[in-house]
């Protein structure tokens, strides 16, 4: 639907759209401009009715009664953007919805009598966060800033690290009824076209009613929503996010969320920490070393030690089997259910430590550590030994970088544990090759999430052992290469 | 589609959580860390296990649990070893307990021990196998041996130790005398015995097995008895410890000694070698360990390897060639190089016409004769246990004192 | 190189590490299978007869391939036989899996719940599709765990087992070198692309196809790590211990050292060995798959074809439990007669979509 000449049909619509005068957040403010009527709209709260008073209406209405009279009814909109409006941000639209939308993100319509075009000024000025330390990504050397929930601001950071007249922001809309704002930043000539379009299909695609977090937004763009890992990489870093436009990677921002997601993206991209790149390469390397140790002993070892248990005592010492025969004697639950309890607790726990309030949260982890802990051993519901394990499990678990890898392996890590209970080290291992061959079928919009290991593709030394810069010199194999004229093809 | 089939696939596959995997709980397996057999009247076995109680206290131990042998009634395996269950009940050391079983084989006896403690028998921590000497002469040893190891998957590297003592009271006496476990107590006892060369090499039970089933090499186990000090044994000359276990002039909260090598022909045990003589049997299979040597009124020491070659000559002799170097640490030297030499050869001669005579081939010529042959069909033709009787033996020792 | 040949040839390199890998297992499995009782010690001298055997049916698969492709009932009944022989070599591998496990990690469990246990796995791996791409990723890895393990426990002289150097003599050696032939029957599943060329574009599909010593290459050098490690199974073990032990199983486990049981180095060796047994399976189910839809391309629809084969496979299971392993030892060999039709005729059956 269209704009119409008269102004007070138009102003009739969008009460009409807003349901006002029953929603009071609505402001329509007429005014002479000149010689001629016009009008703002506007969501009070959302604009900076500063912005509005010294930019807008002082200037409008400040005009001479005659200015104006002799131009075109249609080149009204026109001629106060020229002569008075003051804003920087400026578009002109004719079509309502779109008019709307931006009215309900915080934007102010600015419409003239006999005129079918209004104007659309960026004058936002809601409560928003300061930028702040990352929360789940910290680092140690690097920088400590951190994308907050508004998109404009989080824009900017990416901006102030990737100068490049290449660096392309693109708005789309997720969601059908609530439009979610997304942007897409790439670097035009380093990401494939290909990509580009499919990710963007994919968001605009959505079906949805809503589609609110950068959360929901990621899963509109995986592959396979249902897989156990995640194909996409999210990062409250805007220094991290600067390096996947770097390497040739999407980033999309949603309003609302402070993360950006990167794609396509691979298995790798999780294990790796900013600090990496920051350190001297053996620091990198030896660090990347204990995080995978970390990583395997958080996954396998708890299954390991029920199949031990269970079906393969002769691997333990005759010490420590003793140690172990003894305690479980005096366990009442089977050893399974015991480890299960176990995990439960840690993971409880923890979801406890991260909803508690601050000051309970840190007594927390003393109370569960040495009070149940202990308690569960001196009253033979737990044995000292599973206890162990489960701890060294779990500290191996707060390795993973990824948050959401480390979500996706404790899942795994229960699956590992029921087959070790169920079938010893031949149902972990048959596990084991099940996993892999679904984490090597993965996709990652398209891009396989097991490259450049398999299949096979020009890389960096840069998974287990990370060279030196000096050594990094081929760009990411989902990245344009140097020839920029060649035609994209569907990645294999 | 895809997803379905994932899904029925995935939930199809939680039948096999349903318990057949086999599993058990830790508790409900008894782990036996000595196993002893005897024969009983009637070719019955005594088999006398000590394992984990489970609890630190003091266990009452069992002599014959199930009493009647495992099937039939009619074939009266019911009798006992008197040695080992006058009294029924006997505290046994803390965190231990022993049990015995008699039956017609060795597998039954398990079974029943299995069925009446009841838990199931697991041998992979196992440590020690003490068979009694009069059922090591028979040929029943070696399906014994294989019946413990395939069937109840024993630990490989458990001893086998022969004794002429009852094997039952032998493993009863068996007590951690230093430390808590007697599991490490007896992983410390073998390993420093080894070291000390005073025990054949190659006496774990999966060697001893292949040894038994192999024409190449003839097994040696350990010998073992309770001490039986009689202080009119001391001999004024010769080495301290040439001489068999149960023999040595000492006193100890240990009443067990193991000392010496039991020489195996095929299944069969037919002759033993006392601590000096197996330490020249390691010593020429290549296997010494043993650093410091006495010899006359001087101490000497090994720093370099002893090399050892092992040679089937032209002539069909069977010759050893070491070559050692010594370093004197204490003592005034009385003997040269070559009186030293000439002593070590003879002694090694004896022990090579013993094992020879004995048809015993521990020291693995036959693993020599047998790279000779192209196909087994050779090898076999060739008669080797035969041929091992009849050639002569050599021994050729050069020494260097440093 | 452009983008679309680079990919293309990393599509190649994966099927064909793949291959290797399966090739290399078949060749374990079958030494251990048929040619260690015959030959007793001198299985690995037999298995040496599979490597010319490898390097002919990866050429000639490389001819295939580049041949124009064709349709008919001829064809599709070639890709019938195909989808059979390997399926075949997935219930050999299979059952090896299980007779293996049995002996050694899960001793107490019925083979019945070990069968299934096994056959699910290799059907939700097949369904997954990410057989090959773990077969490439473990291309160095696994060979070298294997290798690794094995010298890390092997005796400092020279192993008992491997003398007689002929084992058994003349003819049960020339018996069983026939035999060994038939362990390049996995090698079939290059005479289909790989799965993900059927997806790529119109660049990708007209990217020629690797050169034959580029097949051949890594097909010996799959069948070289395999009959490197039947030559260390056949050493470890003394000819009486070969000849007593009938169960395939206990020939299959690499035996180090006294401590067989209840050692962690030959645990870990024990499930390297399982991995590589289950991925071949798993590449021989998925292969078969692929197979049995270039015959009929109807059977796409709701994964029914691999659900035929995997029934088709559990009867197989079913049968062997039931029978004991000696048909699968016995059908084994017999895979060279479907395999030498299929080179023979293998103009017929082509690669390249045009």
């Amino acid at each position: 639907m269209t704009l119409l000449a008269s102004l007070s049909r138009n102003l009739d619509v969008f009460r009409s759209r807003l349901n006002a005068p029953v929603n009071e957040d609505v402001i329509v403010r007429r005014f002479i401009s000149g010689a001629f009527e016009s009008a703002i709209v506007a969501i009070d709260g959302m604009v900076s009715a500063k912005d509005i008073d010294e930019n807008i209406l002082k200037p409008c209405m400040d005009l001479p009664h005659d200015a104006g009279g002799d131009i075109p009814e249609e080149e009204r909109i026109a001629f106060l953007m020229k002569n008075a409006v003051s804003i920087l941000p400026v578009k002109t639209k004719d079509n309502v919805d779109e008019i709307l939308a931006d009215v309900l993100s915080g934007q102010c319509a600015l419409l003239c009598e006999g005129c079918t075009l209004a104007c659309v000024m960026d004058v936002r000025g809601f409560e928003k966060r300061t930028i702040g330390k990352p929360e789940v990504e910290h680092v140690v050397l690097g920088p400590h800033e951190s994308f907050t929930e508004s998109i404009r601001t989080n824009i900017t950071l990416l901006r102030r690290i990737v100068q490049r007249e290449e660096l392309v922001t693109e708005f789309v809309s997720a969601g059908g009824k609530m439009k979610t704002r997304c942007a897409l930043l790439y670097l035009r000539g380093t990401a494939e076209e290909a990509l580009i379009e499919r990710i963007r299909a994919r968001i605009e695609g959505c079906t949805y009613d809503f589609a609110l977090t950068s959360g929901e937004v990621e899963q509109l763009i995986e592959d396979s929503p249902l897989a156990l890992i995640p194909s996409t990489i999210r990062t409250e870093r805007p220094d991290r996010a600067a390096s996947f436009l770097a390497e040739g990677q999407i980033v999309v921002l949603t309003d609302g969320s402070p993360a950006a997601i990167g794609a396509p993206a691979t298995i790798f991209h999780h294990l790796h920490t900013p600090d990496d790149a920051s350190m001297r390469w053996q620091y990198g390397t030896y660090l990347r070393i204990v995080r995978l140790i970390g990583m395997l002993i958080h996954v396998f070892l708890p299954g390991i030690y029920l199949a031990v248990l269970r079906f393969h005592p002769e691997l333990l010492s005759p010490m420590l089997l003793t140690s172990v025969y003894e305690t479980s004697s005096r366990i009442p639950i089977p050893a399974y259910t015991e480890a299960l309890l176990m995990t439960l607790a840690f993971d409880l726990i923890n979801e406890a430590g991260l909803r508690a309030p601050g000051t309970m949260g840190n007594a927390l982890g003393i109370v569960s550590g040495l009070i149940l802990g202990e308690s569960a051993v001196s009253a033979d519901i737990a044995s000292p030994l599973l206890l162990i394990v489960v701890a060294a499990s779990g500290l191996g678990g707060f390795c993973v970088p990824s948050y959401a890898l480390s979500i996706g392996l404790k899942i795994v890590q229960l699956l590992f544990l029921t087959a070790g209970a169920a079938g010893g080290l031949f149902a972990m291992a048959l596990l084991l090759v099940f996993l892999l061959c679904a984490a090597g079928a993965m996709r990652s919009v398209g891009s396989p999430l097991t490259a450049p290991v398999t299949p096979p593709r020009r890389a960096n030394p840069d998974f287990l052992v990370r060279l030196p810069m000096k050594f990094q010199k081929a760009r990411a194999f989902f990245a344009n290469r140097h020839d920029a004229g060649s035609t994209p093809d569907e990645d294999t | 589609m895809k997803r379905l089939a994932l899904l029925a696939l995935l939930l199809g596959s939680l039948f096999l959580l349903s318990g057949c995997g086999g599993g058990q709980e830790i508790e409900s397996c008894l782990f036996v860390l000595s196993m002893a057999v005897d024969p009983a009247p009637e070719g019955n076995l005594t088999v006398t296990v000590k394992a984990l109680s489970g609890t630190q206290d003091a266990a009452p131990s069992g002599g014959s649990s199930g009493g009647a042998s495992s099937g039939a009634q009619e074939e009266s395996g019911q009798a006992q070893n008197p040695q080992s269950s006058s009294s029924g009940l006997e505290a046994s050391e803390p965190g231990y307990i022993v049990l015995s079983a008699t039956a017609p084989s060795c597998l039954r006896a398990l079974s029943m021990l299995s069925a009446t403690t009841p838990r199931t028998v697991n041998l992979s921590q196992l440590r020690e196998i003490v068979l009694s000497r009069t059922l090591a002469e028979t040929d029943a040893t070696l399906s014994i041996l294989k019946e413990i190891h395939s069937m109840y998957r024993a630990n490989g590297e458990a001893v086998v130790v022969v004794t002429p003592d009852d094997a039952g009271d032998f493993i009863r006496r068996q007590h951690a005398i230093l430390g808590v476990r007697l599991s490490k107590y007896l992983e410390v006892l073998f390993e420093h015995f080894s070291e000390i060369d005073t025990i054949p090499p190659n006496a774990q039970l999966a060697s001893v097995i292949s040894a038994m089933e192999s024409d190449t090499l003839d097994a040696a186990a350990v010998y073992a008895a309770g001490n039986a000090f009689d202080s009119t044994l001391v001999l004024g000359d010769g080495a301290d410890l040439d001489r068999l276990p149960g023999h040595l002039p000492r006193t100890s909260p240990a009443e067990n000694e193991y000392l010496g090598a039991a020489l195996f022909s095929g299944p069969r045990m037919v002759g033993t070698l006392t601590g000096e003589e197996t330490g020249l049997l390691c010593l020429m299979m290549g296997k010494a360990q043993r650093r410091t040597a006495f010899i006359g009124n001087a101490q000497y020491r090994t720093n370099l390897p002893t090399r050892v070659k092992r040679t089937i000559d032209g002539d069909g002799a069977l010759h050893v060639r070491i070559s050692m170097n010594l370093t004197r640490t204490a003592g005034e030297a009385e003997e040269s190089e070559q009186e030293i030499a000439a002593s070590i050869e003879r002694q090694c001669v004896n022990v090579l016409l013993r094992l020879r005579a004995a048809s015993c081939d521990a020291v693995g010529f036959g693993r020599l004769a047998i790279r000779r042959c192209l196909t087994v069909p050779q090898w076999e033709a060739l008669d080797w246990p035969m041929l091992y009787g009849t050639l002569p033996v050599r021994v050729s020792v050069r020494v260097k004192v440093l | 190189m452009t983008k679309p040949d680079s990919r293309v040839r990393a599509c190649w390199r994966v099927r064909g590490c793949a291959a290797g890998l399966c090739v290399g297992a078949q060749i374990f499995l079958l030494g251990t299978g048929v040619a260690m009782p015959l030959a007793l010690g001198g299985a690995w001298i037999a298995s040496l007869a599979a490597l010319p055997m490898a390097a002919l049916t990866a050429a000639v698969c490389r001819r295939a391939l580049v041949s124009p492709r064709r349709t008919g009932r001829l064809t599709a009944a070639l890709h019938l036989l195909l989808a059979l022989t390997l399926l075949l070599c997935a219930a050999f591998a299979l059952c090896a899996l299980v007779s293996l496990a049995g002996q050694t990690l899960v001793v107490q469990a019925r083979a019945l719940w070990s069968a299934a246990a096994a056959l699910a796995a290799a059907a939700l791996c097949a369904l997954t599709g990410g057989a090959d791409r773990l077969c490439f990723a473990l291309r160095y890895m696994l060979p070298a765990l294997l290798l690794g393990l094995t010298a890390l426990r092997m005796p400092p002289e020279l192993p008992a087992g491997l003398f007689p150097i002929l084992g058994a003599g003349g003819l049960p050696l020339g018996v069983a070198a026939v035999c060994m032939p038939g362990a390049a029957s996995p090698l079939l599943m290059l005479l289909l692309p790989p799965p993900e060329l059927a997806l790529a574009g119109e660049a990708a599909q007209r990217c020629p196809v690797p050169p034959a010593r580029f097949f051949v290459g890594r097909a010996l050098a799959g069948a070289a790590v395999g009959v490197l490690l039947l030559f260390i199974a056949s050493v470890c073990t003394t000819y009486e211990s070969i000849a007593d032990s009938s169960e395939w199983g206990a020939r299959l486990r690499i035996a180090l050292g006294a401590q067989m049981h209840g050692s962690v180095t030959q645990t870990l060796l024990t499930v390297c060995q399982l991995i590589a047994i289950a991925l071949l399976a798993v590449c021989m189910l998925a292969s078969a798959e692929q197979a049995l839809l270039r015959a009929i391309p109807k059977a796409k629809k709701g994964r029914a074809g691999l659900a035929a084969l995997v029934l088709m496979l559990a009867a197989c299971m079913a049968a062997l439990n039931v029978f004991g392993s000696a048909p699968a030892l016995f059908a084994a060999p017999l895979l060279i007669l479907p395999t030498a039709l299929l080179l023979t005729l293998h103009k017929r059956m082509g690669g390249k979509t045009q």
